[in-house]
């Protein structure tokens, strides 16, 4: 596959994350299983825009099934696949429109971010480290116990009409330190992201989109437990990279290096490794 | 993609049944009703509100174990967030939205 154009290897890979990352309930899921599995074994069925249009109905389908309950990378792949069905035949058409989604996908994670008042004070941070079942290994190797965890959550989560009351304890600085740390990461890294892919053609900025997405990609899901976000990012970034084996080569290996991410539990055994908890 | 604390996962909210001696019974949906729960918990439009209202109706139709201490006259539902402080995390619930729907006509019990 490396030796393919960026548009056959993005639309390889995405048959490839939607065969280890399966979305839809019983109504929809085996069929996007049987359209990535047809894709990638059948006469290079990969290259169809009609394997592309099915898939972006189907995915379409799934999203108004949920609604409103639709994860945001649900709607971003429905985009994706109605890009791959009107470019994968037009490299150029489907570079550009990649570049696109990610550059607007990241100018309005960002923009959230700095718009929201919990988001830049670290409360979302914070909460999310001690609600989020997820988080909670990480929260652990941050200096929290399991015992103050169930506390955080039954304090966060109790009856909203009570009066307020003062939180049952003292958070460690380790807590605090990595919320800081993750808000203004984030911050920072999708906000350049955006900037990297949205600038025009021929700024200095742009020639920094890959390894900061790859960087986004590497960092980001080996905390957060979404890969099929991230493999999806990655197939837009191969769709829209230059034609060269070492970003094709650094994108596929960002791209398995997630599928570790997501059946690892790195954190866990950390957790168990240093008798945490 | 990670950036409030007010996403409809971290919601609460709460099904009061209104007694008519004056006190709220609160209820739960579980499975299959639940789901409208959470549907109306991340979008909690007016039209939401009513499909959850109306399925909190068929729940309690097919829960003839509960029993009021007094005769039901309406359904409450309120959506409620939960506000955390900067540097403290103390927190304090503040009212999304609410909306009052009285029994149907064909209310079968007592």
């Amino acid at each position: 596959m490396l030796e393919a154009s960026p548009a056959a290897l993005a639309a390889w890979l995405s048959c490839v994350l939607l065969l280890l990352s399966p979305v839809g309930d019983w109504r929809i899921r085996p069929l996007v299983l049987a359209l990535a599995v047809l894709g990638l074994l059948w006469r290079e069925g990969w290259r169809s825009p009609a394997l592309w249009w099915a898939l972006a109905l189907l995915t379409g389908a799934r999203v108004l099934l949920d609604w409103p309950l639709a994860d945001n990378h649900a709607y971003l792949l429905v985009y994706w696949c109605l890009a791959l069905a009107l470019g994968v035949r037009e490299p150029a058409l489907l570079a550009r429109n990649a570049r696109l989604l990610i550059g607007l996908c990241f100018a309005l994670a960002a923009w959230q971010k700095w718009s929201s008042a919990d988001y830049r004070n670290d409360v979302f941070f914070l909460t999310t480290f001690l609600l989020d079942e997820r988080f909670e290994n990480l929260a652990v190797l941050s200096g929290l116990s399991y015992e103050q965890i169930d506390l955080a959550r039954e304090y966060l989560e109790a009856d909203p009409r009570l009066p307020s009351r003062a939180f049952p304890f003292e958070l460690p600085l380790g807590l605090w330190l990595m919320a800081r740390f993750s808000t203004v990461w984030n911050l920072a890294e999708q906000s350049l992201v955006a900037l990297s892919f949205l600038v025009p053609p021929g700024s200095r900025l742009r020639c920094l989109r890959d390894p900061i997405l790859l960087v986004f990609c590497l960092c980001t899901y080996a905390v957060a437990p979404v890969v099929g976000f991230g493999w999806i990012l990655l197939a837009m970034g191969v769709a829209q990279a230059e034609a060269s084996h070492r970003l094709r080569k650094a994108y596929l290996a960002t791209f398995i290096v997630l599928i570790f991410y997501g059946e690892v539990p790195w954190s866990g055994l950390l957790v168990d490794l240093f008798n945490l908890g | 993609m990670f950036a409030s604390t007010d996403v409809g996962s971290a919601r609460q909210v709460l099904l009061l049944v209104e007694l008519a001696d004056g006190s709220d019974f609160q209820i739960d949906l579980v499975y299959p009703y639940r789901d409208t729960l959470e549907r109306a918990r991340g979008l909690p439009s007016p039209d939401w509100l009513t499909r959850l209202a109306r399925t909190s109706f068929e729940a309690l139709e097919d829960s003839p174990e509960i029993r009021f201490p007094a005769p039901p006259q309406a359904l409450r539902i309120e959506v409620w967030r939960i506000l955390a402080a900067e540097n403290t995390l103390n927190t304090h619930g503040e009212m999304v939205t609410s909306a009052r729907f009285p029994l149907p006509d064909d209310w079968p019990r007592d």
